[in-house]
């Protein structure tokens, strides 16, 4: 497998929300450590390490039991004192975990009827954490070595993974190698190891899937016309990167309301996702995708040059203009987010609005606040992580600060009072939506069983590898994309690779 | 009344679970005026309604919509499910709506064009019923949530789609094209079988099929190896086409038909401005030639398409082509208002040459049906798609026939024709192709 990103954190405690960072962290995570809860692909919650739970009436309380004999990788035997120890920490400000016995509660001043799908998604998972600092994890998969080209082998640690991902020297291809949990109380997985590249540029992923030294690879939007072009399997997720341009209220230019509107009417977005991202990108009118909120279609964006030049025409000339543009800080990590800022700027100059674009240093932090103060407009992306709408906006609005200082976060899940809420941020237009984007995954001919769920849980253990002669399994499957239909044939999975 | 909500539920199973939200206040029993007062309590106070039927949250959307006496938004409604539900669960959700809100002596009207629209759409966990106005923008006025896991499988759309295929002919003579007829009250009465050399006519007798005419058919100027001809028939009038010709005739009493050589639209009309034509020669259908508008079609030929989207109003469309180069292709016939391009698109699969589109009851959308990438020394499938030009999911499973398939077409929007070679008899044989929502 070889991924884009150049380091990987395996403790969930460091992940930063929102971030394209922690998406990576996150599915990582996801092969060593387990959640209490999970969410199938028809709704269903589903027992993980917590068999049972029920709620007050008030949904205040949640009370959870756990599963009895799971073992950690190094063969401990997990209790509730350490899904209390690892949880605490990752809990909302106002949550509060303690062990009951063999149970968990988890309880809040307010109502938390979201609660599982919260614990079923983004960095809820379970970990021990030994007196070295490394994490351990009831998952299918353990770290078993991790390896820095520059200084070969290291050791099998979650915490060596961090400390190897994070050293020196980003560029350098760092590895990963997880193995089997044969102890996993889900049962082992199919494939005996996973081996991990980081760092990998786009374009020699998809030449790794296309020579078959990769079996599982990210695709760059750019490049996905290419690789279905040349046959690649290629999977999407819904869209789960979400690009916006974010006013700060400090300097006074931005802080104009009808300065904002007009930026807003100058947008093409339409442009944006079909001619610069070619169709793989949808355009955003709202801040929560349509598959996670169930409402984003009742917020349109319109694109009105004419009425962004007269409203351009009744702002002070000296604003946004020639001696004082606009500057457009570029938050968002890579070149797709230098190009839509550029893209950003050539509509706003149509509406005779000045955008001075500022990219900002690879290594700045995608979804921090802390810009240079210069800058009054800024492009940022979001990860959606969490399976509770009202969790992934409040987890926005509060990092990235756009909300009105002065109001609390809600804790209702009341899709009107969600859509209210994000109706209101959106009239006071400090966040712009431009366009969302799925993930884009390249398949290797062998895997079988792909059965991700299409917010972006790529559920490895689950995946096999079909390690026959290509003639014959062409003859047999002759659907080759049909991942689910795809039935095991001569070598049974568990097989190795 | 209901049972007060029960706090929690708790399984000891290992099978799905879960924990049992407040349910809905009770729906409407006989009793108007609790039902009104329910209906203002809603309309006052922002709390958050949770059904415990899909119907349920229906009424209670009706209840929601009934109280909003602020909002006018005239006396007809539009109904869309937006999520992975059925049909059949949809339109029982809008008839428990239409009931609630004739309980509260609010009359709606189910329209194709109304301000009050209500949608069914989903979120992760779970489904939502949703009541827009849309006059000036859109507005939410109301909305209802309701666990996707409380669910049924049967409510699902997304439940596992069957395949059927039924042997309805077999000769040992070669045959590219079946049709058949009935009679006002549903028996069969006519069918007529396309061969190589010939055009013969069956007719119902007795609970069996019994020949009554043949008539040799027109010769290509430029024979060829892979013969491919097509019948269609109304009643007892009947069109069918070979490559360059196109022949008219009646089945009344025998068989009399009148052909000429043309080039132009056959079958492959999915693009009204956009000439197709199988000629002379040729066993694909290309762009016709002899087309001189604007259009351009960049495949350089396919052998049949699939529809499998399309909406009138944008005149939007989306055809799954199986190319004449052996790959698949999606075009995409855009659109001018958002200044979207029309574009053509490959597909990541390796089906084979005969694609036809497929409706089923309990799926809105068309759905694709393709054969498989055999020769014609193996045993042919079908399976049917869920085609997108960024994924392509199957939603059958697959169906295998005893040979290959050598014709593929449909004979109405939910049923096909798929003639298919017997690898181990030696016959033709024609089977009815449709499919089916498993229980």
């Amino acid at each position: 497998m070889e991924l884009h990103a150049a380091s990987v954190s395996l403790d969930p405690r460091k992940w930063r929300v929102g971030s394209t960072e922690s998406a990576t962290d996150e599915k990582m995570g996801a092969l060593v450590f387990d959640r209490l809860v999970a969410l199938d692909s028809y709704g269903r919650f589903q027992p993980q390490l917590a068999m049972e739970w029920s709620h007050d009436a008030a949904f205040k309380r949640w009370e959870f039991t756990l599963r009895a004999n799971v073992k950690f990788s190094d063969g401990a035997v997990l209790n509730s004192a350490d899904v209390v120890a690892a949880l605490q920490p990752l809990l909302p400000d106002g949550q509060q975990i303690s062990a009951s016995g063999d149970n968990v509660v988890i309880q809040s001043a307010s109502a938390m009827p979201d609660l599982l799908e919260e614990l079923a998604s983004g960095r809820f998972f379970v970990y021990r954490l030994l007196p070295d600092g490394t994490l351990m994890g009831t998952g299918p998969f353990f770290v078993a070595e991790t390896a820095n080209r520059s200084s070969g082998p290291s050791s099998s640690s979650t915490a060596a993974a961090d400390s190897a991902a994070s050293a020196p020297g980003g560029n350098k291809t760092t590895h990963l190698h997880f193995r089997a949990n044969e102890e996993t109380w889900s049962g082992r997985p199919f494939l005996d190891a996973i081996e991990v590249t980081l760092g990998v540029p786009p374009l020699r992923q998809l030449f790794d899937l296309q020579l078959g030294k990769a079996d599982l690879v990210e695709l760059a939007p750019e490049l996905v016309r290419r690789a279905m072009q040349d046959n690649q399997r290629v999977w999407s997720s819904a869209p789960l990167t979400f690009y916006g341009l974010r006013f700060d209220d400090t300097p006074p230019a931005v802080a104009d309301a009808k300065l904002r509107e007009a930026m807003s009417l100058s947008l093409d977005r339409q442009t944006m996702a079909n001619v610069l991202l070619q169709k793989q990108a949808e355009p955003a009118s709202a801040l929560l995708p349509q598959w996670l909120s169930g409402y984003a279609f009742l917020f349109t964006t319109e694109t009105n040059i004419d009425r962004a030049k007269e409203i351009r025409a009744t702002l002070p000339a000296n604003l946004a203009a020639a001696t004082a543009r606009l500057r457009l800080g570029v938050d968002a990590p890579g070149d797709l987010a230098k190009l839509l800022g550029e893209r950003v700027a050539v509509n706003a100059r149509q509406a005779a609005i000045l955008v001075q674009v500022v990219n900002r240093p690879v290594t700045h932090d995608a979804t921090s606040t802390s810009s240079d103060p210069a800058n009054g407009l800024h492009l940022f992306s979001w990860h959606y992580s969490s399976l509770s709408p009202r969790v992934e906006l409040e987890s926005m609005v509060s990092t990235l600060k756009f909300g009105e200082s002065t109001e609390t976060a809600m804790s209702s899940t009341d899709l009107e009072e969600l859509y209210a809420r994000e109706k209101k941020l959106l009239e006071e237009r400090h966040v712009l939506p431009l366009v969302a984007l799925p993930e884009y995954i390249g398949l290797g001919q062998k895997v079988r069983d792909w059965m991700p769920a299409r917010w972006g849980e790529w559920r490895l253990a689950d995946v096999w590898l079909d390690l026959t002669e290509p003639s014959l399994a062409h003859a047999d499957n002759p659907n080759g994309t049909a991942t689910p239909a795809a039935q095991p044939l001569a070598v049974p999975p568990g097989a190795k690779p | 009344m209901h049972n007060p909500f029960p706090a929690a539920v708790i399984s000891s199973t290992r099978n799905p679970v879960y924990a049992k939200q407040k349910l809905s206040p009770s729906h409407y029993r006989g009793l108007a005026l609790p039902s009104v007062l329910l209906a203002f309590l809603f309309a006052c106070s922002p709390i958050e309604i949770r059904a415990d039927s899909l119907e349920d949250a229906a009424r209670a959307l009706a209840r929601k919509v009934a109280s909003d006496r602020k909002k006018d938004f005239g006396l007809s409604y539009t109904w869309e499910n937006r999520a992975s539900i059925s049909s059949a669960t949809s339109e029982r959700m809008r008839e428990a709506f239409e009931e609630e809100l004739e309980h509260l002596h609010s009359h709606l009207v189910l329209a194709s064009d109304a301000d009050l629209s209500i949608l069914i759409t989903e979120g992760p966990s779970h489904i939502n019923l949703i009541a827009e106005i849309s006059n000036q923008g859109h507005e939410l006025i109301g909305s209802v949530t309701f666990p996707k896991g409380q669910f049924t499988a049967a409510e699902r759309t997304a439940m596992a789609l069957r395949l059927d295929h039924q042997l309805l002919w077999q000769q040992p003579e070669m045959m590219f094209g079946l049709a058949r007829s009935n009679d006002p009250t549903g028996k069969p009465d006519v069918m007529l079988v396309l061969g190589r050399e010939n055009l013969s006519l069956y007719r119902w007798n007795r609970e069996k099929w019994l020949p009554e005419d043949s008539a040799p058919l027109p010769h290509s100027k430029l024979p060829q190896r892979a013969l491919r001809g097509e019948i269609h028939l109304q009643d007892h009038f009947f069109q069918f086409h070979l490559p360059g010709i196109e022949c008219d005739g009646d089945a009344w009493q025998k068989l009399s038909f009148e052909c000429e050589e043309r080039t132009g639209i056959w079958r492959a009309d999915f693009d009204p401005l956009l000439p197709f034509s199988l000629d002379p020669g040729r066993s694909f259908f290309a762009a016709d030639p002899h087309y001189l508008g604007p259009k351009k079609f960049s495949l350089a030929g396919f052998f049949s398409a699939a529809l499998s989207q399309y909406s009138q109003g944008d005149s939007q469309y989306q055809t799954t082509l199986a190319g004449a180069d052996g790959h698949t292709y999606v075009y995409l016939s855009g659109n001018e208002k958002e200044n979207i391009p029309e574009s053509v698109e490959r597909l990541p699969v390796e089906w084979g040459s005969d694609l036809i589109s497929l409706s089923v009851n309990c799926r809105e959308e068309l759905l694709v049906v393709a054969s498989g990438a055999h020769d014609d020394t193996s045993r042919d499938t079908l399976q049917g798609f869920d085609v997108d030009p960024r994924a392509v999911t199957p939603v059958t499973t697959i169906t295998e026939f005893p040979g290959p398939i050598l014709s593929l077409r449909n004979a109405s929007e939910s049923e096909a024709i798929a003639i298919a070679f017997n690898l181990t008899t030696g016959n033709y044989e024609a089977y009815r192709v449709t499919m089916a929502c498993s229980e």
